[in-house]
């Protein structure tokens, strides 16, 4: 399991940085270009920027956009840490926290709360976050219309007009084919009562979370260049019908490793019999509560 | 050329990793007050905390637009060298506009407010002022802000938020504002409203 791998140490302290890289990898004026959109997003919340994304020594699909972001906002007083799908040591999560550490020289956590700067990939953690943190995600594709309408030219028009009537009629043919709504991760929330907003592939258990939150949340489209943001304090509400009310996922049963009632579950397949265990995916938040009990 | 033009950070990647940080705080949390986090000179009536904004933000790719009194050698020179920068005369062109004092709403009135497809074009105004510790106070509210967020200015000229107002209603199109004093800056991103005004 997971939990026993990770070590019980709060902060991995800041290291040299490899002196064959600027400060966190990108150069100067990269960072100026991606600088200028940050604060553009955050001045226009769910709002779509396009941005002169970068090669970077990874592939699409691992996290280019939100590497650029965190590299262009670190400062090195900076604690970092990186959750791919809940976990710490998950092989994405290791190699960009690992990626931090030798270019930026910059200290690491794997506890929500000590740190300043969280990168994730499809998790928002259970721990509530604070004012002055910072969380970014890593975005496959930004566009929450892009699979009901494939033009770019059309849906920034759509964006511009509000209109959003093509969502609606989506979420309703979830209701008419299944009885509910079907969408289960990158649940499309508006935000600030303006933009319809993807929230990239997170469960819709942690929708929620990114209403009001004290945290500044940042967004990274590598591939598809893009960049958008949240501001704290910002309204976010999952867009639903009422008589089909937003809901989260629930389980039948907590955590069987910590008891937790009230965080993200994954399933384990844990044998060729078929038998399965529930486990909290947020691995900190897994490992601090069993802690607290033994 | 008698002189050489004023320098930049002493340590550009970790100065301008801080100063973007207090930027993209005071961005994400309007009005409130954020100290400079290195110690620039004044580069003729370019203000410190201007200065700090040109050298994080500023570079080949952004056109910047420099009010009659800033629009001398000195600083023209300090944006050239420092940033790459291209200068413009032209309002809509501008990506950043910088003002040694505060404009009058028609002064701004040729600025790039952006358009319905790409609200991010807009102009970025840098307006000095002369203190954020005082002067008259303004509640604002809006996204980043909990509750309300008093602000207290010298500097700003009387039409100053009735213009902000008016910018408030053409979202998402409008232009964000940072306010630079000697010491310190904030920011007044275009959500941000004004709750009331003494």
């Amino acid at each position: 399991m997971s939990q026993s791998i990770i070590s019980p140490a709060i902060i991995s302290p800041a290291t040299q940085i490899d002196p064959n890289y600027n400060f966190a990898y990108l150069n100067e004026q990269t960072k100026k270009m991606i600088r200028r959109a940050l604060l553009k997003a955050i001045a226009i919340p769910g709002y779509q920027v396009p941005f002169a994304g970068r090669e970077m020594p990874m592939p699409y699909g691992w996290g280019t956009g939100g590497v650029q972001i965190t590299a262009s906002i670190l400062t090195p007083d900076d604690v970092l840490k990186v959750i791919d799908q809940g976990a710490d040591d998950t092989t994405n999560a290791v190699s960009i926290r690992k990626f931090f550490q030798r270019t930026a020289g910059i200290a690491t956590t794997l506890n929500t709360s000590t740190a300043t700067v969280i990168q994730t990939r499809h998790r928002i953690p259970e721990q509530k976050l604070q004012q002055g943190q910072i969380l970014v995600y890593q975005v496959p594709i930004p566009e929450p219309l892009r699979f009901l309408e494939p033009r770019e030219t059309e849906t920034r028009k759509m964006h511009a007009f509000e209109d959003y009537g093509l969502m609606h009629v989506k979420l309703y043919e979830d209701i008419s084919q299944h009885g509910h709504i079907a969408t289960t991760y990158a649940y499309p929330v508006m935000v600030e009562d303006r933009y319809v907003m993807d929230p990239s592939p997170i469960p819709k258990f942690d929708n929620p979370k990114m209403n009001n939150n004290p945290a500044l949340q940042l967004f990274g489209a590598g591939r598809e260049k893009r960049i958008y943001a949240i501001p704290p304090y910002t309204k976010v509400v999952s867009l639903d019908f009422e008589d089909h009310p937003f809901e989260i996922q629930a389980w039948d049963q907590p955590c069987e490793i910590c008891g937790a009632g009230d965080s993200f579950l994954d399933e384990v397949i844990m044998d060729d019999q078929g038998t399965r265990m529930f486990v909290c995916s947020d691995s900190d938040y897994c490992q601090s509560r069993s802690e607290v009990q033994s | 050329m008698n002189s050489l033009p004023a320098t930049g950070f002493p340590n550009p990647s970790e100065d301008a990793a801080h100063s973007f940080r207090s930027l993209l705080t005071a961005m994400s949390h309007p009005a409130s007050i954020q100290p400079l986090t290195t110690n620039l000179p004044s580069v003729a009536k370019l203000n410190p905390a201007a200065s700090l904004i040109a050298l994080t933000l500023v570079d080949h790719e952004s056109t910047v637009w420099l009010d009659d009194d800033l629009d001398d050698e000195t600083v023209k020179q300090f944006f050239k060298f420092n940033c790459s920068a291209p200068l413009t005369k032209q309002p809509n062109q501008a990506m950043l506009a910088f003002f040694s004092h505060c404009p009058s709403p028609q002064d701004l009135s040729g600025f790039n407010k952006g358009n319905a497809t790409y609200p991010d074009a807009s102009t970025t105004l840098i307006i000095q002022v002369k203190s954020l510790n005082h002067g008259n106070a303004v509640t604002l509210t809006g996204p980043g802000i909990q509750t309300e967020q008093a602000l207290k200015v010298d500097g700003l000229n009387k039409n100053f938020w009735p213009w902000f107002k008016t910018n408030q209603t053409i979202f998402p199109l409008g232009n964000d504002v940072i306010l630079a004093a000697p010491d310190c800056l904030t920011a007044l991103p275009r959500t941000t409203k004004i709750a009331e005004a003494n």
